[in-house]
């Protein structure tokens, strides 16, 4: 399983990085108030996103030759989750589709979801 | 804070928002929200804006519990603010009496109890915080003019009940207008509850994602939202 590529300086994020971490819960609720609850997912799921800005022209290929490596969100990778310091399998990008902006000489930016499945 | 009522139940949100938090606070509020498997399973939410207490404004009310029925409680006397909405209080028996209420919430939270106290003679009263098996108790001089009597601190007590109340000795005699608990440390202005209190046993998360964003080394910021039925 391939690695999610780090920056030049080897982080993989830069602040600020809004993460969530959650598991889908169906509930059904009552007239008197009351309510019946289950989950319909396995288990809780991570999911950062990642925005990059001022990457070098070198860094924002490596950032879309991985994205390309991986078919867009169709293959899954290990992601060095920068908070809690473990590297988390099974991680997708969280879109089909990724944008990056050239906006000057090595001033390169991208904004993406990489998100925890199941496998 | 959003609230909106149903026919027959009430259904309250809140949406807290939190900035600057430091890397074990943002752990605790993921293991909790864990711990809950996000919005599947209830607990216990303190609403930070209320008073804990039920019936601060009715110190007559059965929640206000003396076992030994020693000591007496009438209404109508004049308050600080005004009104004549403080109770006299006071001890018949010939042992020192404790009037108190019991709620069902952690008893080692840092927790703030206030009351406003006043006598004809000037006199020493007595406020007790008790958890399940330790207890605490702070003495302030009270006198005719009213004073805010507070006892605050967190108890060294892993049981999950707690009470507070008023200590009085065999005969004493107060006047008293606005009992208060917080889960802070120190009281913030009165706010008086009958049948409903600040605190609220069948919350749930409201969001099935716990989002937080790492804004600086060590620093972390959220938002989410929290719901309670009656």
């Amino acid at each position: 399983m391939a690695t999610f590529p780090g920056l030049t300086s080897g982080a993989v994020a830069q602040y600020p990085m809004p993460q969530t971490n959650g598991q889908a819960v169906q509930i059904i609720r009552f007239l008197d108030g009351s309510d019946q609850r289950y989950f319909t997912q396995g288990r809780m799921f991570r999911q950062w996103q990642i925005r990059l800005d001022l990457l070098t022209d070198q860094e924002l290929e490596q950032v879309e030759n991985f994205f390309a490596m991986q078919q867009g969100d169709y293959t899954s990778f290990s992601f060095p989750d920068p908070i809690s310091g473990t590297t988390v399998p099974n991680c997708r990008f969280g879109a089909s589709t990724l944008l990056t902006e050239y906006t000057g000489i090595d001033r390169g930016s991208t904004s993406f979801w990489v998100i925890e499945t199941n496998g | 804070m959003f609230l909106s009522v149903d026919s027959g139940y009430s259904r309250r949100l809140w949406t807290l928002s939190y900035i600057d938090l430091s890397l074990p606070d943002i752990q605790a509020l993921e293991s909790h929200f864990a711990g809950c498997g996000g919005p599947l399973r209830a607990f216990t939410f303190i609403d930070p804006t209320d008073n804990m207490l039920l019936w601060s404004s009715d110190l007559s009310q059965p929640v206000w519990q003396n076992p030994s029925a020693s000591i007496t409680v009438h209404g109508g006397a004049a308050d600080p603010f005004g009104g004549l909405n403080a109770f006299t209080i006071t001890n018949n028996g010939e042992s020192t009496e404790a009037l108190t209420q019991t709620l069902n919430v952690p008893s080692n939270f840092h927790y703030c109890f206030s009351i406003y106290l006043a006598n004809l003679e000037e006199t020493s009263a007595t406020l007790i915080r008790s958890g399940s098996s330790t207890t605490q108790t702070v003495s302030g001089r009270v006198s005719q003019s009213w004073a805010r009597l507070i006892s605050a601190g967190r108890l060294n007590d892993s049981g999950t009940e707690f009470a507070v109340g008023l200590r009085l000795s065999p005969g004493q005699q107060l006047t008293a207008f606005g009992p208060q608990l917080e889960a802070q440390p120190a009281p913030s202005p009165y706010r008086a509850t009958a049948q409903d209190s600040g605190v609220y046993p069948n919350s749930h998360w409201a969001v099935e994602q716990l989002p937080i964003a790492a804004t600086a080394p060590d620093l972390f910021s959220t938002t989410f939202t929290i719901e309670t039925t009656d």
